[in-house]
């Protein structure tokens, strides 16, 4: 039968023409696993190390960085500055409108993201056949910025989840209670106590530099202690609620604790590597230095000068002077007597009041006859740089000069090291100082606030005190290592930080912010009247910052910081 | 029957004139739903769904079978309706089961013209369309739009007075906008009227041949389409077409063969090639969208330059230049004519080949069929682009020129650009075994045993997914039974897998059922029910099915991977800083990942009354789609890593047709038609893993697909008082700014103030009404078309004062005199808390119901005593046209279509009104 011959042809075709379709590539074949990660035949660790690399991209960077690049500094949320812009997010913080939605750094979700990171290399880079030692330093440098982020985390929110050394999988609990401060500080400190010895001692070579240096786990080990021994954490928190008092700092005094602090520093100050740089200005912009202990790297740009310098400079060297540095800042600068402005010695003019100023303030602000760029700054009402109208401008009178290199005489601006410092040896002698007068030490404590003004240009005076009057008292050195610790660290994020382990951030961000109106004469003559730009509010519960919204509903067991 | 199925058939599709296939279906199908938002030549066809939406997981689009092959929403935008027989709709589990994984959302059917037995037929048909848009924002001219930017200053400025304040324009500036005298240095210039024709055209023509003998069949078409775009035509004189245009060639060949006595062979080729253009406009921030330059009132407000000079040069202003340097684009008439094209092309080559042998010898009725197609897309990117041209300002007092960029005095050349497009192939094999016979006239049975592979590769922009094979495999049956056509049963089920899951996750068993009862064929029924009701029918059916098209950013969710790709942030180490390689863990791996499924419940009543001169039906729905592949909410962040989408998702969507018409009877020539649907399909997120917000009103669960969260417009601030006593705010507020209610009363107006709110883009409710009327040769029709409950909101460029150039609404900005009679808060150049954008709230939020003539025709059929004498069986000549009236409620606020996308930033291409006119003639 005819029809037969079709059938079986019919069939025969179909099976063949479905027996055809082997298939092969069923799924992309050009992926990085795991396995080509963590290669256990890769003696050179290639991919594993792109992958620390990763890790490192976690360090914390501080310019201009509240709300992404071209952002705020973190000083902007504090009396020293206000961005330049209105409504920006950073000012939230001394106009009260933080929230747990509404923090624009909350650092939260990126610390975790690190530690997760820092995790699996941990438990993943032993299958690499890489030389022991490396692993070794490797994992060392790992630990370390897991202890960094964990301390970001412990500054801004107290106690936080420690998940040690947990990669979580989806089917693990991640309702997980806060840890408490001391539990925190603990494992931070011990973490740099780990690590110290593995890590790369210093020097560092050039093409290593940026890898964490043995310095960098005392320096974090140091300021933990010593944030951990102030008086918001040691005992003096907020909330009266036992359980929240011990996870938002200790829950009682302990003077040793500044021992602690002092010891740390002191152990950094005896790796007898670290120095004071002879000029303030050469710190930020020479990429290798040893006051440098820690700065996030970065490659060479002219970012900080291009966001922040004073707008009236156009193209080529286009400026859009984002920052407002406040007068409230300008006034904690000394004159270069090293005597307070309020002093009737120090020789301060109102009416030209940069004059014989602590140098410093040249290199931390712009202020009205500054040169840059081959002319003079004009910050006076209708000036180049001030010109009025809806533009963004400064909105005190200043604009950020610090971490700039120096183009006065440049007509562009050229690439820079611009490497954010996260540590740096002033810190530490200012660090040793604040724990020597709090220990009663005061007259030790002068000694190094002297080495900081002495590099920084303060004139040594006839009783060579450089300004620190003789037979200071603890509670007067208090004040002036807090005064001497903002202009030295300005712009640094530590500001924001300070005012608030001090318990200070409720005199100092309340009030008024206040910047200089200089009116241009007719006679050309500059009439100088400071003005208030904005009224500063503090609340008690801004001392620590709200856990983000969404985690607090995420995670039942965490418990909400004191007022949020 | 007892599935739900709506049909249309293709003459009625084709009394629509609209280029794209779906934008004639819209109002005749009850639980069609569609939106256009575009009318750009060769993009202007709307999204489509049938029955609303039921998955969050951004594919909701309907599996579209044409004879029996899978079409892309691309392909089937593209058919020549001329080609079309039958489009159908199946909506509800048992007629979508054998589709399996891919019928939950729905599957439209398409079946082309194939040949008759009889001598051989030619029709042809030519059609010419006057195109322009449905409604194009008519902007202020210059002496208003610079008065309000000077009141703008000034009520910026109010709030911190500078001494040396002066708004931009001088009342001496306003006054030569106003009389014009100076129209280089202050002109005013109606850009609609320089950049847009009053009506672009469209042609159109088919001819046909079809016939046949006993033993082959044939259809064969060719159809041609061309599509101008509303822009004048800048570049010709610069030898390209630079205008938006389309342009698509059609073809067909179906054949029916008889080998045997019990084997039919069927082959059939078609497809078609076309041509999308689109200018090179190089709009500010890299847009390269004409419409964006038109919306904008940075770039091209009224006073913005002269388009020419008064030596013939083109114009340009300080204004943009100096002023508004991130808008220094140039002369945008000599970039149209300057910059030349962007162009893509298409080829779409297919071919089905099918054997269907009887097996009668074995039992009566059973035949097998197999079916092999293979169709192609092929598409590449050609462009002739420039991006340098001279143009000057000219300065009216001095008569003198300068340069607009004094390094370029020169018309650059042309630049020639290729680039890969959109490839694909699919192979699909079919192999059926059917079986259909009836007993004693009474016990009908018919059966289908379905094999189906598919294998589809593709381009993909992302690297990872390109030309991976993506393969589909299923084995469908159904069984059915009916008694007299009184009792109705079908079983469907489908044994389907994809290979886009885990090997052990790819299959699964989704069945069907459904039932039907004839009443009316009942003994019984001629006495119980009244003489005018002649038909009453309930159906019913239930079943599982499938959703495999796992949104548009599918990846293989089983595997985790690493990447040194974007966004891994490498540092720099070393004292000559170098950028080191990173590499990151990727989102992690969820082998359990699998598709989507659906519920679906369907009731029904149909009935005919009057020798069925009335018919109506009322269709219920209940879908619950499960499964949906949704990224968990409830994940602490301390997770540190992205997570998979796991299969949790739940949604809800129900809702009911209804259709009713009336048909007359034709009386000395005369008859007419009325039927109108009315669909509604609701849907609510029933669960969708997130994490349980302090406020209730900020919960998406529970709320519709699509729906945002947004501040809830209470009025307009009054005066200093009213601020000082309202909620604070996170920007400064100033009279005339719009007030929101402090929903958690803190008062306090933040993020926490936020209700979801309005509805969703995609409207829930649709409906149609359909009408015609026949005379003996003269027969008129039109299609109402409408929808209901969807919100539309526009930011930025779309309307935002002076980021949009301004428009009626606009001069009803907020004053105190105006107070609470305001239809737009404050001017001003700042942002603030009335920035749609920043701030959405339902000021910006609202409904955009319409309804349109979406079609109407009149056809005149010429009389044959006229026509036979030139060899011609039949002629006719028509007017017809789409989209031709439309009444919405977004007037009040947007002069933007109403089918436009929500939270659009700008203008888009206007979707069209045609009129057509055309003739066609069978010999």
């Amino acid at each position: 039968m005819i029809s037969k011959k079709y059938i079986s042809s019919f069939i025969l075709a179909t099976a063949l023409t479905f027996a055809a379709c082997e298939r092969v590539e069923t799924e992309p074949r050009d992926w990085i696993l795991d396995t080509l990660v963590w290669d256990d035949k890769d003696k050179n660790a290639t991919v594993a190390v792109f992958f620390l690399n990763n890790i490192y991209s976690y360090i914390p960077d501080g310019f201009n960085r509240i709300n992404g690049l071209g952002g705020d500094f973190l000083e902007t949320g504090t009396d020293d500055a206000v961005p330049s812009r209105t409504n920006r997010q950073a000012e939230y913080y001394t106009n009260g409108l933080i929230s747990t939605v509404n923090n624009p750094d909350p650092y939260w979700g990126t610390s975790y993201a690190g530690i997760r990171r820092v995790n699996i290399f941990l438990s993943n880079i032993d299958k690499v056949p890489a030389a022991t030692n490396s692993i070794a330093i490797w994992k060392a440098e790992a630990r370390y910025i897991r202890a960094l982020l964990y301390f970001e985390l412990v500054k801004r929110y107290g106690g936080v989840p420690l998940i040690g050394d947990r990669v979580f999988t989806i089917q693990d609990d991640l309702s997980i209670p806060r840890n408490t401060y001391e539990e925190c500080i603990d494992y931070i400190v011990s973490e740099c106590d780990a690590v110290k010895g593995t890590l790369t001692p210093e020097p560092v070579s050039d093409s290593n530099w940026g890898r964490i240096p043995r310095g960098a786990a005392i320096a974090l080990k140091g300021r933990a202690l010593l944030y951990a021994a102030s008086p918001l954490f040691n005992g003096g928190g907020i909330s009266t609620n036992a359980n929240l008092k011990a996870l938002m700092g200790y829950p009682t005094y302990d003077a040793n604790r500044w021992q602690k602090a002092l010891d740390a520093a002191n152990e950094l100050i005896g790796l007898n590597y670290y120095a004071l740089q002879t000029s303030f200005s050469g710190v930020f912009t020479t990429k290798k230095n040893t006051e440098i202990i820690l700065a996030k790297q970065s490659g060479n740009n002219f970012l900080i000068e291009n966001y922040n310098a004073p707008v009236g400079f156009g193209s080529p060297a286009a400026s859009l002077g984002l920052t407002s540095p406040s007068q409230n800042l300008v006034d904690a600068f000394p004159t270069i007597t090293g005597l307070d402005i309020t002093n009737a010695q120090s020789g301060y003019d109102p009416q030209n009041p940069y004059a014989n100023r602590d140098p410093r303030l040249a290199l931390t602000v712009f202020f009205n006859g500054q040169t840059w760029l081959r002319r003079a700054v004009e910050t006076f009402e209708g000036g180049l740089d001030k010109p009025g109208g809806i533009a963004v401008q400064t909105r005190t009178g200043y604009y950020l000069r610090k971490f700039m290199a120096d183009f006065s005489n440049n007509t562009t601006y050229t690439n820079q090291s611009h490497n954010f410092p996260l540590f740096r040896y002033s810190e530490i002698l200012l660090n040793a100082a604040e724990a020597l007068n709090e220990l009663g030490r005061t007259t030790e404590a002068v000694t190094r606030i002297i080495d900081i003004r002495k590099r920084a240009g303060i004139r040594a005076g006839t009783d060579n005190r450089y300004g620190i009057k003789a037979g200071i008292s603890q509670t007067e050195m208090r004040a002036l290592i807090q005064n001497e610790r903002r202009i030295e660290l300005a712009f640094e994020e530590h500001r924001f930080w300070d005012i608030r382990r001090w318990k200070i951030a409720e005199t100092a961000t309340s009030g008024s912010l206040k910047g200089m109106k200089i009116v241009k004469n007719t006679n050309a003559t500059l009439t100088f009247t400071p003005f208030v730009v904005s009224t500063m509010k503090f609340s008690n519960k801004l001392y620590s910052m709200p856990l983000p919204y969404d985690e607090t509903l995420k995670n039942n067991k965490l418990i909400q910081n004191e007022g949020w | 029957m007892t599935g739900s199925v709506s049909s249309v058939s293709g003459r009625e599709i084709r009394e629509n004139p609209s280029a794209s296939l779906q934008n004639a279906l819209a109002g005749k199908l009850p639980g069609f739903f569609s939106q256009q938002p575009s009318g750009r030549p060769g993009a202007d066809g709307a999204s489509f769904y049938i029955r609303g939406v039921s998955s969050y997981n951004g594919n909701n689009r309907p599996l579209i079978i044409v004879d029996d092959v899978e079409y892309s929403y691309d392909q089937f935008a593209r058919i020549d309706p001329n080609e079309i027989e039958n489009l159908s709709i199946l909506k509800d589990a048992s007629t979508t089961a054998i589709y399996g994984v891919r019928g939950a959302n729905g599957v439209i059917v398409v079946s082309t013209r194939r040949g008759k037995e009889g001598p051989p037929q030619i029709s042809m048909r030519a059609e010419m369309a006057l195109s322009q848009p449905t409604i194009i924002p008519n902007y202020l001219d210059a002496y208003e739009s610079a008065k309000m930017y000077n009141q703008a200053q000034i009520n910026d400025n109010s709030v911190n007075p500078s001494p040396s304040f002066k708004p931009r324009w001088s009342d001496q500036d306003l006054e030569l906008f106003k009389n014009g005298k100076d129209p280089y240095g202050h002109p005013n210039v109606n850009w609609k009227d320089v950049l847009f024709k009053q009506f672009a055209k469209q042609y159109r023509g088919n001819l046909d041949l079809s016939g046949g003998t006993q033993k082959v069949k044939y259809f064969v078409s060719v159809g041609y389409l061309y599509q101008d775009g509303m822009l004048k035509d800048f570049g010709q004189d610069q030898g390209v077409n630079s205008n938006y245009f389309h342009q698509r060639y059609n073809y067909r060949s179906n054949l029916d063969m008889s080998v045997t006595k019990s084997l039919d062979l069927r082959l059939d080729l078609y497809g078609n090639f076309g041509q999308v253009n689109t200018p090179q406009v190089g709009s500010p921030f890299g847009y390269n969208d004409l419409f964006y330059d038109y919306s904008s009132f940075l770039t091209l407000a009224p006073f913005a330059y002269p388009v020419y000079n008064p030596d013939g040069s083109l114009g340009y202003s300080t204004w943009i230049r100096n002023e508004n340097p991130s808008y220094n684009v140039n002369n945008v008439v000599g970039r149209l004519k300057y910059y030349g094209y962007n162009q893509t092309n298409e080829s779409n080559i297919n071919f089905i080949g099918s054997a269907k042998q009887k097996l009668d010898f074995l039992t009566k009725g059973l035949f097998v069929q197999g079916r092999i197609s293979f169709t192609s897309n092929y598409g590449y990117g050609r462009s002739m682009t420039r991006d340098q041209f001279p143009s000057f300002i000219y300065n009216s007092a001095t008569d003198t020129y300068e340069a607009r960029d004094p390094n370029v005095y020169r018309v650059r050349r042309f630049f020639l650009g290729y680039d890969a497009r959109s490839t694909s192939r699919v192979l699909n094999m079919q192999l059926m075994v059917n079986y259909d016979r009836t007993f004693d006239s009474k016990h009908h049975v018919y059966a289908l045993g379905l094999f189906n592979r598919n294998s589809t590769e593709a381009s993909n922009s992302n690297a990872v997914y390109n030309f991976i094979p993506n393969n589909f495999q299923g084995y469908s049956g159904r069984v059915g039974y009916d008694y007299k056509n009184r009792y109705l049963v079908q079983f469907n089920v489908a044994y389907n897998g994809s290979d886009r899951f885990v090997r052990d996750k790819r299959f699964g068993l989704l069945p069907a059922v459904s039932a039907g009862w004839n009443i009316s064929e009942e003994p019984f029924y001629k006495n119980s029910f009244p003489k005018f009701m002649d038909l009453l029918k309930i159906r019913g059916s239930y079943g599982i099915v499938g959703n495999d098209a796992l949104g548009n950013s599918f990846s293989y969710y089983y595997q985790q991977n690493y990447s040194n790709g974007n966004g891994v942030v490498a540092p720099n180490f070393g004292y000559s800083s170098n950028l080191y390689t990173g590499v990151v863990e990727g989102t992690l791996a969820n082998n359990e990942v699998t598709w989507e499924k659906e519920k679906k419940l369907d009731l029904a009543i149909e009935f005919g009354l009057f020798n069925s001169n009335v018919t109506g039906s009322f269709n219920y729905f209940d879908n619950n789609r499960y499964d949906i592949l949704t990224t968990r909410g409830t994940v602490s962040a301390i997770f540190g890593q992205g997570l998979p989408p796991v299969n949790m998702g739940k949604v809800n969507n129900r809702g009911y047709e209804i259709e009713l018409g009336y048909q007359s009877p034709t009386k000395s020539g005369f008859s007419y038609y009325i039927k109108g649907n009315y669909s509604v399909a609701k849907n609510k997120i029933v669960f969708q893993d997130e994490p349980s917000p302090l406020y209730p009103y900020q919960r998406f669960t529970g709320n519709s697909i699509g729906q945002m969260r947004a501040y809830t417009f209470i009025g307009y601030y009054k005066n200093a008082d009213d601020i000082a006593n309202s909620p604070k705010t996170a920007v400064p507020v100033q009279p005339g700014d719009l007030k929101y209610a402090d929903l958690n009363g803190d008062g306090k107006i933040d993020g926490f103030d936020m209700s979801v709110t309005g509805n969703p883009n995609t409207p829930n409710t649709v409906y149609g009404i359909n009408l015609g009327i026949r005379y003996k040769a003269i027969s008129i029709s039109a299609n109402f078309q409408g929808a209901r409950n969807f919100s539309v909101r526009g930011t930025a460029e779309s309307i935002r004062a002076f980021s949009s150039n301004l428009t009626e609404v606009h001069k009803y900005a907020w004053t105190p005199e105006l107070g609470d009679n305001a239809k737009y808060p404050r001017l001003t150049l700042l942002g603030g808390i009335s920035d749609p954008t920043a701030y959405p709230s339902t000021f910006w939020l609202i409904p955009g119901d319409y309804l349109r003539l979406r079609n109407a025709q009149i056809n005149f059929d010429l009389p044959s005593s006229l026509t036979r004498g030139l060899g011609i069986q039949q002629a006719r000549i028509y007017v017809n046209g789409s989209n031709l009236l439309t009444f919405t409620s977004l007037d009040k606020l947007y002069q933007l279509d109403p089918e436009i996308s929500s939270g659009t930033d700008r203008v888009s291409y206007p979707p069209q009104r045609l009129i057509n006119f055309g003739i066609s003639a069978t010999f």
